[in-house]
Formats: C-alpha cells, structure tokens, sequence
C-alpha cells in the first residue's frame, strides 16, 4: 500500500471542504454564525406569564362580566403577539431558504467545475483522486446542509455532478490509481 | 515499515501545531481563555426586574385583577426590553471577536503558507519536509474549524493559495518522496534482485 498517495488524497479533502464552505460564507454572508438561528433576533416583549384572573361565585353579574372581558382581552392580546411572531418567524425562514438556495448553487456549481477540471487535466494521479474525492465529498456535505432550500437549479447541478461522476469513474476505469508501493 | 522516520515526522507535527496556536495568542491575546465567552454577569433581566408576584384571591374586584394585569404586564414588558438590550450587546461583543479572530486566522494561515512554502523548496531530510508539509497542512486545517465563523476575506484568500501550493507540492514531489521502508526492507528486495 502506499501510504504517501492516500496521505496526499486525504489532506486534499482536508484543505478542500472547509476551502468551499469558507468561501460560501465569504460570498454569502448572511445567515451564517450568530445570524443563523432566528431566536437569536429580539422577539415582540410578550412572552412573560399572566395571571388570569379567575370569576368567584360570591361575584357580581358585571363583575364577572368584567373579568369575562379581561380574560377576553388577555388572550387575544397573546394571541395577536403569537400570531404576529409566528408570522415574522416564517417570513425569516422564507428569506433564509432562498438565500441558502442560492450558497447551495453556488457549491454546488463550484464543484462540479473542479469535477470537470479533475477530469480533463494531466497531474499526478493522487492529485486528480483527491480533488475527485473533495469535489464528491463537498456536494454531499452542501446537499445535506442546504437540503431544506429545496432548490430546483441547484438540484439540476446536482444531478449533472451525478452523471459526470459516473463518467469520471467510468472513464478512469477501476485501476486508475495504482496504490502498490514502488520498488 | 521505517518507524523513525514516522516518529520523526509525527514529533515536528506534534510540536508545530500547538506552537502556531499558541504564537497566534501571544500576538493577538484578546478573546482567549476566560475572556473567549461572554460574560453575562450584572445583565440578568430576571434579578435586575423581578417578576411582582401578585397572586388574585377570590374576593378581588374586576378593578383590582386589571390592576395586578397591567403591573406584570409593565414587568414583562420591561424584561423583554432588558433581553433585548443585553441580545445586542451580546451580538456587538461577538461582532468585535469575529473581526479580532479574523485578524488571527489570517496571521495562521499566512504563517503556514510561509512555512508550507519554505518545506517545498528547502532541501532538508524527507521526514522532515513531510512534517513540515503535514504540520503547515494540519494547522491550516484546524484554524479553518475554529475560525470558520470569522469569514474572513483575506484568510479565505490564503486558504486558497495554500491549497494550490499543496497541490503544487504533491504534483513536485511525486507519490514516493518519502520511502518508508526500513534498511531491512531495502536489504532484502536488493537480496531478492
């Protein structure tokens, strides 16, 4: 076995995955870090618990008219403040998506040109395996994180990478890559 | 299987990494150890604005229960107020840290590029180069995952300069720069010829 060509491969994958995230979030940077989860915006200040005022039978008809009315007024002011942070929330997550969409066409679309690139240039052979290797590892890794942002053109890419990829393995045949130690 | 040679190569990695680290906090010492998290002492909302516990009894006046409402209402209010100033302190402190860690990728990243760059045309012992390479290529690696939220530009930049420096350097020296082998090995495939 040699050693020295799976190091090289391995430590092109290395470099090469974090690379392309890296440089996604350099593009795009929203929604990333601190900005990626939505509970971390201030939300409207309505969350704190209420005593409800609960109607006695010692109690006036108006007084428990009243109380009916307070009751009334508690739940629907809650509910209009839920209502408007669930709306808010969604609308957040909408933007995100598409935003996501587009970081995942950019990867996406990044990888399938090293794909390209390992398949038509002349290097050494673990240079080609690992930047085969990276680009696969790096879509599956983009497909997976950005699954949610259900992007149709970044879908296309995907299974265009699918295709290239059974060339390349195709084409390169099962010996490609000699792993016997020389000497 | 040479064991010296992969000591050797295995102590420069073992040495080098946690170097390039500790370099990089004794230039740019801010946002470590105890400093690296932010410290919410004296920002409570829940001390600072306790919560009135008024409990309503059986004999309370509609008056008296819109009363009790509209003070926890003005409490929580207020609390929410109080989250929400401490949430944007809390997002300006990480702010600031993010920019200052970028600063410190980039010094690691143009460090290991340095080095990365000096193994591919120094002539030196293989196990030497090979650790040198591995050490450079590894603590590249490990400040992208702990300074990834950094997003740094000029950090990325460099990123991408070593990753075709390595390539660079795989592509130089060939699969079999490092000939693992022991003496015994060699002796005897030269025996067998």
């Amino acid at each position: 076995m040699n050693w020295t060509k799976l190091l090289y491969v391995l430590i092109l994958v290395l470099l090469y995955i974090p690379m392309v995230f890296l440089g996604a979030n350099v593009v795009f940077p929203k929604y990333t870090g601190n900005d990626g989860n939505y509970y971390s915006y201030p939300v409207a200040p309505y969350y704190a618990p209420y005593t409800i005022p609960t109607a006695t039978q010692n109690m006036s008809v108006e007084e428990k008219a009243k109380i009916e009315e307070l009751n009334k007024r508690i739940t629907d002011e809650q509910k209009r403040i839920n209502d408007e942070n669930n709306a808010k929330q969604k609308a957040w997550e909408a933007e995100k998506q598409a935003y996501e969409g587009m970081k995942y066409r950019f990867v996406a679309a990044f990888n399938l040109l090293i794909l390209i690139i390992a398949l038509f240039i002349t290097m050494q052979d673990s240079v080609i395996m690992g930047l085969f290797l990276s680009s696969v590892g790096s879509t599956f890794a983009a497909t997976i994180r950005y699954f949610d942002s259900r992007n149709k053109i970044a879908f296309v890419i995907l299974v265009v990478t699918f295709f290239f990829m059974i060339y390349f393995i195709n084409k390169k045949k099962d010996t490609f890559m000699d792993w016997k130690t020389k000497g | 299987m040479n064991w010296t040679k992969l000591l050797y190569v295995s102590i420069i990695v073992l040495i080098y990494i946690p170097m390039v680290f500790l370099g990089a906090n004794v230039f740019f010492p801010k946002y470590t150890g105890s400093e690296s998290y932010y410290n919410y002492q004296g920002n409570d909302c829940y001390g600072k604005i306790p919560q009135p516990y008024v409990e309503t009894k059986p004999n309370m006046s509609a008056d008296e229960l819109e009363r009790v409402y509209q003070a926890n209402k003005l409490v929580a209010e207020a609390q929410a107020k109080c989250q929400q100033e401490n949430d944007k302190l809390q997002r300006d402190w990480q702010d600031g840290k993010n920019a200052y860690e970028g600063y410190k990728y980039t010094f690691i990243a143009v460090f290991n590029l340095v080095i990365l760059v000096f193994a591919l045309f120094v002539t030196l012992q293989d196990s030497i180069v090979l650790g040198l390479f591995l050490a450079s290529i590894g603590s590249t690696f490990g400040s992208t995952m702990k300074y990834f939220d950094t997003r740094s530009m000029a950090g990325f930049l460099i990123l991408v300069l070593t990753f075709f420096a390595t390539i660079y350097f795989i592509n130089k020296k060939k699969d079999t720069f490092v000939d693992w082998r022991s003496q015994d090995q060699k002796k005897r495939k030269k025996g067998k010829k």
